[in-house]
C-alpha cells in the first residue's frame, strides 16, 4: 500500500565472510572493508534505520580477525574482537556500535535463533529463504516476536517479463511469482516486506518500477523497496510514483561523504514528505 | 594460491575478490570503464567545477593535493590550463623526497604559476613516526600516506576552500569500486584504506613518547567544520581517461624529470619519485606481508592498459619482485634501528596465507609455477 506517513531511508549494509561487500546483480562482489567502520558513519548521519545483512558463502556464520589482515583493523570502533566469534556475539558487538534501530538478516532458520538475534541487540529480523521454504516460520516469529519485527526479504528476477522469486541468495529459481509470495507472506504474519531485485542490484541505473508498482499496490503491509539506486533522482521518481513506506540501497551511501543526509537534504528541496 | 587470470595479482592482494571464473575485482572494474562516455563526462566535470569557481576572486577555486610526480603534472595542467582554475597546491612533506623530485615540484609551481602549501611536520616526529609506523602497523610510511589524506583537508577547512580534485581513483586498481560509480573522497575511505584502521592515539604511546602536539597534522577536520565548508574530494581519474604512462609524456613537456639511477624493485622509471621508499623497503615489506610487490601493481597495470602481455608482466614479477633494495640501508640509518631487529620485525608481519617455513627458509608460491598446479 502506499504510505501516508513519512518515507523512511533505509541503508543496508551486506556482511560477507567477515567484511562489508557491495553487490552487483548477486554475482560480484566488491570489497568495502571492516564490519564496522561504516555502521560507525552511519552514526554520525543520523540514519532512520539500518538492515544489516549477513550474506556469507559460508554457510555458518564467519568472523575472524585474521581476515582484517587485508583490510582496516580498528576502525570505527573501539575493540575489534581477535578471535572467532559467533554470530550472537557478533550482533552483540553490533548493536552495541550502533545507534540506530537495527535489523539483522541471514541465516536465521529457526525461532530459537531469531530470539537469540533479537536477544543480543537487533530490533528486527529479516528472514527469506527458509521463510519461502517453510511458511509456518513467519507465522511463528510474528507470533512469538509481533509483526513488527518480522521483515520478509524476497529477491525476484525478470524472466518473460515475470517477476520470479528466487531464494538462496538468488542461486535458487522457486518459480513462484512474486506477487503470490507477498500475498502469502502477508497473511503468514510478516510485518514488512523487503523487495529487491536482482537485475537491478548494483547497477545503479534506477528502482525497477514495474517491481515497485506491483509491490506496493497489493500489499497492505509496509513495502521497503530496493535494488538499482545510483543517484538522488532516482529516490525521488520512485517516491513521486509510488510513495513507498520505505526506499533502501546498499552502495550509494558508500560512495560519497555524508551521502545520506545530501540525498535527504536534496528530496526535501523537492518538498517530498521524507522523515 | 590463485592469480587472476588476465593480470598477476594473486588473491590475497589488499581488497581483491575474483569472480567465478578466476579474474579479479580491478580486471573487470577496468573493462567496465569500455562503456564510459568520455566526452560526457568531461562535459560533467566541466559544469560540476563551475559551481565552485570563485565568483569574485576572493578566494582559491580548488585545492590540488600534489607530490610534485608525472601525475601531479597531469592534475595540475588540466586543472589550470583546461579547467582554467585557480587552484592552490598543497604538498605533505614526508622528509622521503629524493632531490630529483623535490626539484620536480618546484619546477611544476613555476610553470604552471601556482601558489603552493608546502607542510613540513618536523624531522624528529617524522623519525619517531618511521619506527613507530613500522613497529604498530609493518609500514614505515604509515605517516606519509596519513599526511597526505589529512593535511589536504585540513587546508580545505581553514582555507575554506570545498573543492578538492584528487588525481587518480587508486581503488579501481584492485577493483573495489566501478569508475561509473564516481567515488568521491570519504573519511572511512580515508581511515580505513589510507590509515588502515590506526588512529592518531595509536601513536600516542609509551617508546617514542609523542604527544597530541606533536600530531596536529594527523587531526582530520570535523563533520560540523567539513558540513561548514561543504569540503568535496573529487577524482579526475572519474572523468577522463588515466594512463600514467601518458601522463608521464605530458609531464616531460613541463620539464617533469626522472632519476638516472633506475629502480631496484620496478621497471617503470616515472612512478612514485616523490617518496624515497615507496618503491623501495616500503614496498619491500608489501612483498614480505602478502608475497607481492611494485612490479606486480605496475605490471598489472601495464597488461590492463596493453602495454604488457602477461607473460611478460609474469616476468617483471619474478625480476622484481623480491629484490631487497639498498633504501633500506639508507632507512635504518635514518631511524637508528639494526639490520637484525628489522628483519626479526618481518617475520612477525608475514601472511600465514602466503608464507610457509621450509628448512627453516621462508617460501610461497610463485605465479611463475602456476602451470604446475594445472598440469595433468
Amino acid at each position: 500500500m502506499k504510505s501516508n506517513l513519512k518515507t523512511r531511508l533505509i541503508p543496508i549494509l551486506l556482511y560477507r565472510d567477515g567484511l562489508i561487500v557491495k553487490s552487483r546483480q548477486f554475482k560480484l562482489f566488491q570489497t568495502v572493508g571492516n564490519p564496522f567502520a561504516q555502521v560507525a558513519r552511519y552514526n554520525k548521519w543520523d540514519l532512520d534505520e539500518l538492515i544489516y545483512l549477513n550474506i556469507s558463502k559460508n554457510k555458518n556464520f564467519f568472523y575472524d580477525s585474521d581476515i582484517q589482515t587485508t583490510s582496516s583493523i580498528g576502525s570505527g570502533i573501539e575493540i575489534l574482537p581477535k578471535k572467532k566469534i559467533d554470530v550472537y556475539e557478533f550482533v552483540k558487538l553490533l548493536s552495541k556500535n550502533c545507534f540506530m534501530p537495527l535489523t539483522y538478516g541471514g541465516g536465521i532458520d529457526s525461532v530459537e535463533i531469531a530470539r537469540k538475534i533479537l536477544k543480543s541487540g537487533a530490533d528486527k529480523i529479516c528472514i527469506n529463504s527458509h521463510a519461502f521454504k517453510d511458511n509456518k516460520f513467519i507465522t511463528d516469529c510474528a507470533k512469538e516476536f509481533g509483526s513488527q519485527a518480522v521483515i520478509v526479504s524476497i529477491d525476484c528476477k525478470k524472466k518473460l517479463d515475470k517477476n520470479i522469486v528466487f531464494i538462496e541468495g538468488g542461486k535458487l529459481d522457486t518459480g513462484m511469482d512474486i506477487l503470490e509470495w507477498i500475498q502469502k507472506a502477508e497473511a503468514l504474519g510478516a510485518g514488512e516486506i523487503l523487495v529487491n531485485s536482482i537485475d537491478n542490484d548494483g547497477v545503479g541505473r534506477g528502482f525497477d518500477e514495474n517491481l515497485c508498482k506491483l509491490s506496493i499496490e497489493k500489499t497492505n503491509i509496509p513495502v521497503i523497496i530496493c535494488g538499482g539506486a545510483g543517484q538522488a533522482e532516482h529516490f525521488y521518481d520512485i517516491y513521486k510514483k509510488f510513495k513507498p513506506h520505505a526506499m533502501s540501497a546498499a552502495n550509494i551511501f558508500q560512495f560519497t561523504e555524508n551521502s545520506y543526509q545530501n540525498i535527504k537534504t536534496e528530496l526535501k528541496k523537492n518538498k517530498l514528505n521524507i522523515r | 594460491m590463485r592469480w587472476c587470470k588476465k593480470c598477476v595479482y594473486p588473491e590475497v592482494a589488499v581488497d581483491f575478490t575474483f569472480d567465478d571464473q578466476g579474474v579479479c575485482s580491478g580486471c573487470l572494474s577496468k573493462s567496465d570503464t569500455k562503456n564510459i562516455d568520455w566526452d560526457k563526462e568531461w562535459k560533467d566535470l566541466v559544469n560540476l567545477v563551475e559551481k565552485y569557481k570563485s565568483k569574485d576572486s576572493s578566494n582559491y577555486d580548488c585545492i590540488i593535493p600534489v607530490s610534485g610526480g608525472k601525475d601531479s603534472y597531469f592534475q595540475t595542467y588540466i586543472v589550470k590550463e583546461k579547467l582554467k582554475l585557480n587552484p592552490l597546491l598543497v604538498t605533505y612533506n614526508g622528509h622521503n623526497y629524493l632531490d630529483i623530485a623535490l626539484e620536480n615540484l618546484k619546477n611544476m609551481r613555476e610553470i604552471f604559476g601556482c601558489d603552493h602549501y608546502f607542510f613540513t611536520p618536523s624531522r624528529d616526529v617524522i623519525i619517531k613516526m618511521n619506527r613507530l609506523g613500522f613497529k604498530l602497523t609493518g609500514d614505515m610510511n604509515w605517516h606519509n600516506h596519513a599526511g597526505i589524506v589529512t593535511v589536504p583537508i585540513i587546508v580545505a577547512a581553514k582555507f575554506k576552500i570545498p573543492l578538492i580534485i584528487w588525481g587518480e581513483h587508486t581503488l579501481d586498481i584492485n577493483g573495489k569500486n566501478f569508475l561509473s560509480e564516481k567515488i568521491e573522497f570519504t573519511k572511512r575511505e580515508r581511515d580505513e584504506s589510507f590509515l588502515r584502521g590506526y588512529k592518531m592515539k595509536d601513536f600516542i604511546e609509551k617508546t617514542e613518547k609523542l604527544t597530541r602536539k606533536d600530531l596536529q597534522w594527523l587531526q582530520y577536520p570535523s563533520d560540523d567544520e567539513i558540513k561548514e565548508v561543504g569540503v568535496r574530494g573529487i577524482y579526475l581519474g572519474n572523468y577522463l581517461k588515466w594512463d600514467g604512462n601518458h601522463n608521464f609524456e605530458i609531464a616531460k613537456k613541463f620539464g617533469f624529470k626522472t632519476p638516472l639511477k633506475p629502480f631496484q624493485r620496478t621497471y617503470r622509471i616515472a612512478s612514485n619519485l616523490d617518496d624515497r621508499y615507496e618503491n623501495g623497503v616500503h614496498d619491500y615489506l608489501k612483498y614480505v606481508k602478502f608475497g607481492y610487490g611494485r612490479a606486480t601493481d605496475h605490471a598489472s597495470r601495464d597488461i590492463r592498459l596493453g602495454k604488457l602481455t602477461r607473460k611478460e608482466g609474469i616476468e617483471m614479477v619474478k625480476k622484481y619482485d623480491h629484490v631487497i633494495s639498498e633504501d633500506l640501508y639508507h632507512w635504518l640509518e635514518y631511524v637508528k634501528m639494526s639490520e637484525k631487529d628489522f628483519w626479526e620485525h618481518c617475520d612477525t608481519l608475514r601472511d600465514k596465507r602466503v608464507w610457509r617455513k621450509e628448512n627453516d627458509v621462508w617460501v610461497k608460491d610463485n605465479i611463475w609455477d602456476e602451470w604446475k598446479k594445472n598440469a595433468p
